[in-house]
């Protein structure tokens, strides 16, 4: 699971603007190993069954298609690599389908330079951040798998703890409020960020797993 | 003393009471008028005196005559009349078959004149006949009576009157009443049942009892129309047929009780009895059997079984419910039995009381149906009444829920609309113009300097403003602190990056009380306004947002410090729209004064408590 650095990273982003940005200020990083972009669905697939990638930064909206089928080429492909969102605004339904594939966080792309280099170390750490609107998105989520399971006997996925980092998330509070809060470390809260998007996930699979033996697509 | 001897005695003495009304009724006139009746006769033949009635049983199908001869002493009439007073004789028959032909000593004295029809019982006649003063020629009176049927044998001769006109008017008005008067009433009255009854099965058809007390009404009422309507005499040969409408008229009442009373033990079954009355009737039509014995044969046992199994379960249920109104119907059916037997005896000249009571108790019976069925006509009424009371409740309940279901469902189409027009435009924004924008910040943060700082600034500005916009299409929520999170995440916080501290604090909110999710935008640009102004026109260091949560009570109060000491008074466009907004809000306030670092904002409002709701 955990990587090393240098770092083998993959850009799709079709802004040329926004791609050489993301590149420059990833050049600089001193983590980073080797950068591939693209411009397109076509090239990235092409990247991810040639290349071995820790970290995929991926647009959703791209000429030739969805961002969304990537995330999952390349956790399919490549079950180690992490891959992370590039998103304008954060609107909800296309970022949390991203989540649901497996990625584990986001960056917006008006985000400042150290903010972009921040991110990627947290999520290369085993960590997540998770804005009070994403949080928000989440709760919903959650509400929405734990009524549905509650048919199967499935409770809600995630621990107290984690439930409880997500409401204080997205009622608002900046992580600092919430480690105080539950008495815990930052880091702590961001390990708990990161594994509520783990857990959306795996939900999203049984989710779509449960879905696939009642309609009688699987034999066992 | 045990309830079942208190029942019967209870029976027993209003069983009397109507007995022993009636009777010490009728005495009165039967005193004054037995002195005139004649119920000994002698007889030539066989020279010694016998008793009247005489009959005659003549069992073949063809019209029996009878004759029978007798004499009387005119003493015994003088000593009856006043003799003084001269006055013209008269005679009296209350009730013979269809035709009698009168001969004293030699001479006839009947005509058509004297005879009122269809004044008797059945089909029985009276008669009224002079008797001119020359039969009186001697000290006997010889009769020779010939009485005359062409439908039902025996012939009898019943006891007779004779008596001047006055003696015998009380006999015959009295009887006028008690068989004729009557009877014209009760006729009235089961015209009434049949109505009522009728109305009743029609308005409950579940109510079978009703359409089988119709159906005994209505088998009932030939044989009063055949006694009583001018002009049946020309039927009177068919009017004998009628009696087989009788055994299947108790086998209705029998199914009326025993339905009204909802008896299971006993029962008459009802195909075999009517094919029982019909095989009598065409046995009788065919020559197989006389008439008389035909209509015997065939009611004498469906009769004798309807009225006593009816009686028994009127009996056993009179007595288990002790219900007033079963109780009197109960009376009257016993009264009814009585009075045949009384008649009986009065026809026999067992009795000396002359006359018959039986249509009397007809019509008590018939008076007490009429009060039971009027009784539930009136729980018929108050129950229509009952249930258009409650259909009109629930018509108007139902009504007033299928509008608010289409005032739902219409609001829900509404915002069906709404969230996916919604959808689409931030799909267009977050697809369009906010990849542009960061591509205009990009560019701008690339080239460094005061004019791009500028540009860089207000795309910073606009991408938060779309991401504000975004969220509030998103979150519908009517959790207070979910709205303040948005306010916090995409108001306050980018103020950082202009490097204006920030600080934000917020007591626990009780969970019942929740903010109206079409409030929560407003809200958000209430505070949105506000702290535009402070940093518009305050220029602060520092900004405070310090929210306090006291049950439903909200205060929010923004603090701005380090800059200008501004504060406004209520002029400007945004503080207009902020108390525009406000007026939605229950218990809302705006207020804003002049502190020592800056300024402070107070916003109260009241939240909704779902608890009670």
């Amino acid at each position: 699971m955990t990587t090393t650095p240098p770092y083998k990273i993959l850009i799709m982003e079709d802004n040329k603007v926004v791609q050489r940005r993301f590149y420059d200020v990833l050049s600089n990083w001193q983590n980073t190993g080797l950068i591939y972009t693209s411009e397109s669905i076509f090239e990235a697939k092409r990247i991810i069954e040639n290349y071995h990638i820790d970290l995929l930064l991926a647009d959703l909206v791209l000429p030739d298609g969805d961002g969304i089928g990537i995330i999952e080429l390349l956790l399919h492909e490549q079950p180690d690599a992490i891959s992370v969102v590039i998103s304008a605004l954060n609107s909800r339904t296309k970022v949390m389908s991203a989540f649901k594939v497996g990625a584990i966080g986001y960056i917006l792309k008006d985000e400042e330079d150290y903010s972009i280099v921040e991110i990627c170390e947290y999520v290369l750490d085993g960590k997540s951040i998770m804005s009070p609107s994403i949080a928000r998105m989440m709760l919903n989520e959650m509400n929405h798998l734990s009524l549905y399971h509650n048919s199967t006997k499935v409770v809600n996925p995630l621990t107290n703890k984690e439930a409880e980092v997500l409401n204080l998330i997205g009622k608002g509070l900046t992580y600092k409020e919430v480690a105080v809060i539950e008495d815990i470390t930052v880091g702590t809260v961001q390990v708990h960020i990161r594994n509520i998007y783990k857990k959306l996930h795996v939900n999203n699979r049984s989710e779509a797993f449960y879905e696939a033996n009642k309609l009688g697509y699987l034999n066992e | 003393m045990s309830k079942i001897t208190s029942f019967i005695v209870k029976l027993i003495i209003v069983l009397m009471i109507f007995y022993l009304t009636l009777t010490s009724f009728l005495k009165l006139f039967t005193e004054q008028v037995n002195s005139y009746k004649v119920d000994e006769v002698f007889d030539h033949q066989k020279n010694s005196e016998i008793t009247l009635p005489l009959r005659s049983l003549n069992l073949s199908l063809e019209p029996s005559i009878q004759e029978f001869s007798f004499s009387l002493l005119t003493d015994n009439i003088k000593e009856s009349v006043d003799e003084k007073t001269q006055e013209q004789y008269f005679l009296y028959f209350p009730r013979f078959e269809q035709d009698i032909t009168i001969t004293v000593n030699g001479n006839t004295i009947t005509n058509k004149g004297n005879i009122s029809r269809w004044q008797g019982p059945l089909i029985f006649n009276s008669a009224f006949i002079h008797i001119p003063p020359y039969v009186f020629n001697g000290e006997v009176l010889n009769f020779k009576i010939t009485i005359s049927t062409n439908s039902l044998p025996p012939i009898s001769l019943y006891p007779f009157f004779i008596g001047n006109h006055d003696n015998l008017n009380l006999a015959y008005v009295t009887h006028q009443f008690l068989e004729k008067t009557t009877r014209q009433i009760s006729m009235v009255l089961l015209i009434l049942v049949l109505t009522i009854s009728i109305i009743i099965y029609l308005k409950l058809p579940y109510h079978k009892e009703y359409l089988w007390l119709a159906i005994a009404s209505g088998l009932f009422l030939p044989l009063r129309f055949s006694n009583l309507v001018f002009g049946m005499d020309k039927f009177i040969e068919f009017v004998p047929w009628l009696y087989f409408l009788i055994p299947l008229a108790t086998l209705s009442i029998f199914y009326y009780i025993k339905i009204l009373i909802q008896n299971k033990y006993f029962n008459i079954p009802l195909i075999p009895t009517i094919l029982f009355v019909l095989l009598g009737a065409l046995s009788a039509f065919i020559g197989l059997l006389p008439l008389r014995q035909a209509i015997i044969l065939v009611s004498l046992p469906i009769v004798l079984f309807s009225l006593f199994f009816s009686l028994s379960i009127l009996v056993k249920h009179t007595y288990q419910s002790s219900s007033s109104m079963s109780f009197i119907l109960l009376c009257s059916v016993l009264f009814l039995f009585i009075s045949f037997g009384h008649d009986v005896l009065v026809l026999n000249n067992y009795l000396s009381h002359t006359f018959l009571i039986s249509y009397i108790s007809v019509f008590i019976l018939l008076l007490t149906i009429i009060i039971q069925l009027f009784n539930k006509l009136i729980e018929l009424l108050n129950n229509i009444k009952l249930s258009n009371v409650f259909l009109n409740k629930s018509l108007v309940e139902a009504d007033q829920a299928l509008a608010d279901a289409y005032e739902q469902q219409r609001l829900l189409s509404i915002k069906t609309s709404i969230s996916a027009e919604r959808g689409r435009i931030t799909e267009e924004l977050h697809d369009g113009i906010a990849g542009h924008l960061t591509s205009i910040l990009t560019i701008a943060r690339n080239n460094e300097n005061e004019h791009n700082k500028q540009i860089a600034k207000i795309a910073k500005y606009t991408i938060n403003e779309l991401r504000l916009l975004i969220d509030t299409f998103e979150t519908e929520s009517d959790d207070l602190a979910i709205v303040l999170s948005i306010v916090r995440e995409r108001i306050l916080m980018p103020l950082e990056a202009s490097e204006i501290k920030t600080t934000w604090w917020m007591n626990n909110i009780d969970p019942d009380y929740r903010i109206n999710p079409n409030l929560g935008l407003d809200l958000i640009r209430i505070l949105q306004e506000c702290i535009n102004n402070a940093v518009k026109h305050g220029k602060p260091k520092i900004i405070n947002v310090e929210i306090y949560v006291a049950g439903p009570d909200v205060q929010i109060e923004l603090l701005n410090h380090g800059g200008e000491a501004y504060y406004k008074k209520e002029t400007g466009h945004g503080l207009r729209n902020i108390k525009k907004r406000l007026k939605k809000f229950t218990n809302a306030s705006f207020s804003i004064r002049k502190i020592e670092t800056g300024a402070a904002s107070t916003i109260t409002f009241t939240l909704e408590d779902t608890k009670n709701s």
